[in-house]
């Protein structure tokens, strides 16, 4: 069961989110994209603010959102 | 092209930064070349040969990157190898791309980009071992399948699956097959097809023209995509002929009109493409073990205890204590024994060579100045140890994230400060490592800044002023002292100084938008015992080196310097005085006349002495000095000793025990700089010259100037610009004259 659709820095620390939408400049998006960052991606939120630290598979990404993208996500259970 | 034996074959190692790719290399290649556990290590191609069954392989390293659509000069250095724009204008025969086993599908997004090269490509499984603890098992067989390429399974720091790899390397150079490419949606095809159509029919009319005999090679697939993807980007005027582009421009426009018709999102076609496809592959090929998705491994909860606000920062700033206090405690006995070892051949040297000049280049110059120097290699190991622990663990990364709120304050992005923190051991691979960020203005400033943060050679001043003038208070039972505190207080005020300046630079010269912040968490693992002590011996054995050559080098000028010219009438009149005033002594009986004449011969001795000095080339620039840095509390000698220090600042250590240990012969036991510094007095009076303020405002002084000469050459290549060099040797004298004079009147004012 998914949640509402919020941006990435309301996700609390800690939880499993969904990525609903990541919009912003071509360069960004497609950067996040490579990294795993991507519509339908599951990540959890291990760090919530800017940056924030996320973990993507067996990746850990930080970066500033709304720096050049704005990540969006629902909650998963 | 097959490759006959003689030639060597060409193979491009590439792959996501922190995938061992180094390592790799290294075993490949059989050198020695540094690695690190956090991004950005390797920012320069790197060429390496060895010969693997009867084959010559030259083995180029190139810098890690997630994808081949260039955005940082580092990323260019890649893309320029593998289109063969770069070396010979050849691409390579083979490439080699490492993927780290415990995160496929992120590292093989580049793989599918390497595909559209043409060229032939192996796949080496890296980390294999640590996939394994972590509950991942790979069907390599059936990858290397899917995948349509060779893949071996690695663990290059034991050397495991080296020679497999190799040979699977040279095969697959030798085969025409190449694996199938990633489709994209038909349109972005078509328009391929059509790029292919009009260069295929330009580069035959070229090719009768120029008289060209093989073939010209089409633009790989690879290029094409760019060209679709990437409007008006950099990336095709760097890699595209001029004779190309004239071409091919026209066409872009119609192209791009089509494909957006098409609705395809160009902006992330190629992430939404690569991965369905790498999804599908992998199917069936990794399982994961039983933990649950999203599941926090106790990694996961130290990660989150370390990037926290108050916790995270209190441990940076703790564990930062802990190195600057363990630097002191450590090193003391070890400084102390070479302090003796130092006193010990100063005293053979006093015994064996006859009085006179030669003694005193030996035992002033070369001992004094060498052995001062040397004296702090103890300290520059234990540095060593502990960045090298910092940074193999992977807390440096950590560390980046912390510092990305203050980074966002003045402008920068985390990435920056990775650098920056490179720096705290030596500015020059920090000005390199900026060749990670994308844009070229936080690149300027960052590569500006960093020679700000104290490094390395700025240690031994720091330690020497502390060590001789800064009280040894300690508390929590030894683990945080006031001598400890003052060294990391130097390192706190050039990142102060640093953030002012990026933040002036930001707002006035170097306006603009900060670019975007992304940066990889490296996993923590345990340092390698290998990794760190190799970098306390190539990093101490520089330090040698240095003191060998250039240090000796100033520091015989110097004493050349305060040696001549000698006044000979001078010396005349005080011998005279001396030998009238020895000859009373002998004759004397009284005991009280004894210890009177005496003391005067031992004034008289010192008289002469500061006479001499003065009377120097040395002595004499220092009076023209001593009105500029008088305000700053020093004398002349220090003054010299600053001036002296700006081709490399450990010199001033040298020169500091030149200057104050010339001439003090009499002394039966050589006694350490520190001591003959704390005995300093100015001339003509008991008032110490050395006090609190003045140590400190030396060392704000060492801590914020641009004593360096091979950082400005740096700054200076990186840049491109002599002006940028100039202009950062400009900002930082200014900036540490006027600090310095601040420290000390401040200093004094207080009471100090």
């Amino acid at each position: 069961m998914l949640g509402h659709c919020v941006p990435l820095r309301c996700a609390k620390s800690g939880s499993c989110v969904r990525i609903d939408q990541v919009v912003g400049g071509t360069d960004q998006v497609r950067r996040l994209a490579e990294m795993g960052l991507r519509q339908g991606s599951d990540v959890t939120v291990l760090h919530s603010g800017s940056p924030c630290l996320l973990k993507v598979g067996r990746t850990k990404l930080s970066f500033r959102d709304g720096e050049g993208a704005c990540v969006f996500v629902r909650e998963s259970a | 092209m097959p490759s006959t034996s003689g030639t060597p074959l060409r193979v491009a190692l590439i792959g996501n930064p922190n995938t061992g790719k180094s390592t790799l290399f290294n075993a490949l290649s059989g050198q020695n070349v540094r690695t690190g556990n956090y991004p950005g290590v390797t920012v320069e191609k790197r060429i390496g040969h060895s010969t693997v069954a009867g084959q010559a392989i030259e083995w180029i390293d190139l810098p890690g990157t997630y994808s081949l659509v260039p955005r940082s000069p580092d990323e260019w250095i890649a893309v320029d190898v593998l289109v063969g724009q770069n070396v010979a204008h050849q691409p390579p025969d083979a490439v080699l791309c490492v993927v780290d086993a415990s995160n496929l599908e992120r590292n093989l997004f580049l793989f599918t980009q390497l595909l559209d090269l043409g060229r032939p490509v192996v796949v080496a499984l890296n980390m294999m071992d640590q996939a394994e603890r972590h509950g991942i098992s790979i069907d390599v067989e059936r990858l290397s399948d899917r995948l349509g390429v060779p893949v071996i399974p690695t663990e290059a720091h034991r050397r495991v699956g080296i020679d497999p790899l190799a040979e699977a390397l040279i095969r697959a150079a030798q085969s025409n097959e190449r694996a199938g490419v990633v489709p994209f949606p038909e349109e972005l095809e078509n328009q391929c097809q059509k790029l292919e159509t009009a260069l295929a029919a330009g580069t035959a009319s070229s090719s009768t023209e120029t008289g060209s005999t093989s073939q010209t090679p089409s633009l790989p697939r690879f290029l094409q995509l760019r060209l679709l993807l990437d409007r008006g980007s950099d990336s095709l005027r760097h890699t595209l002929d001029a004779k190309y582009r004239e071409r091919v421009e026209p066409l872009l426009d119609s192209a791009h009109e089509a494909i957006d018709a098409a609705r395809i999102d160009r902006a992330s076609v190629e992430a939404v493409s690569r991965y369905s496809w790498l999804n599908e592959r992998l199917e069936g090929v990794v399982s994961r073990g039983d933990r649950p998705v999203g599941a926090q491994s106790f990694q996961d909860r130290v990660d989150r205890f370390l990037v926290h606000k108050v916790w995270g920062t209190l441990t940076f700033v703790l564990l930062m204590l802990i190195v600057f206090q363990a630097i002191f405690a450590g090193a003391e006995p070890l400084t102390a024994g070479i302090e003796a070892g130092v006193g010990w051949i100063a005293d053979i040297a006093s015994g064996v060579l006859p009085e006179g000049v030669l003694r005193s280049l030996v035992v002033d110059g070369v001992i004094a100045g060498v052995g001062g120097v040397l004296v702090f290699l103890p300290q520059i190991l234990i540095l060593f140890f502990f960045i090298g622990i910092l940074e193999d663990c992977g807390y440096m990364a950590r560390a980046a994230f912390l510092m990305d709120r203050l980074m966002a304050r003045i402008g920068l992005n985390g990435k920056a400060f990775i650098p920056l923190l490179s720096s705290f051991a030596c500015a020059i691979p920090g000005i390199l490592a900026t060749r990670t960020i994308e844009n070229r203005r936080d690149r300027l400033i960052t590569i500006l800044v960093a020679p700000l943060m104290s490094c390395s050679a700025r240690l031994p001043v720091y330690t020497l002023l502390s060590s001789a003038f800064i009280p040894s208070t300690t508390w929590l039972g030894g683990w945080v002292g006031l001598r400890g505190l003052t060294v990391a207080s130097m390192y706190a005020l050039g990142i102060v100084a640093a953030v002012i300046v990026a933040t002036v630079l930001r707002r006035t010269m170097l306006k603009g938008e900060t670019s975007p912040f992304l940066l990889e968490l490296p996993m923590f693992k345990f340092p390698s015992p290998r990794t760190v002590l190799g970098r306390m011996v190539e990093r101490g054995g520089e330090f040698v080196k240095r003191a060998g050559t250039l240090i000796l080098a100033v520091t015989v000028l110097v004493w050349a310097a305060a040696s001549f010219p000698v006044n000979g009438e001078a010396e005349k009149a005080f011998q005279t005085r001396l030998d009238e005033l020895s000859v009373q002594a002998e004759a004397a009986t009284v005991p009280a006349d004894q210890e009177r004449l005496a003391g005067e011969i031992d004034r008289l001795e010192k008289t002469r002495q500061s006479e001499r000095l003065r009377e120097s080339a040395l002595g004499q620039a220092g009076q023209l000095i001593a009105p500029v840095v008088r305000p700053l509390g020093w004398d002349w000698k220090i003054g010299c000793a600053a001036i002296a220090s700006f081709p490399a600042r450990e010199v001033i250590v040298g020169t500091l025990g030149v200057l104050y240990q010339l001439g003090n012969e009499e002394d039966e036991n050589s006694q350490g700089l520190r001591d003959a510094m704390r005995k300093a007095t100015w001339d003509e009076s008991d008032q110490k010259i050395f006090t609190v303020p003045v140590a400190l405002s030396i060392m704000v002084f060492f801590s914020l100037c641009a004593q360096c000469a091979s950082t400005l050459v740096v700054i200076r290549r990186e840049t491109g610009r002599w002006s940028w060099a100039a202009f950062s040797f400009g900002y930082m004298t200014v900036l540490a004259y006027v600090a310095a004079l601040l420290t000390y009147q401040i200093g004094t004012a207080l009471g100090g």
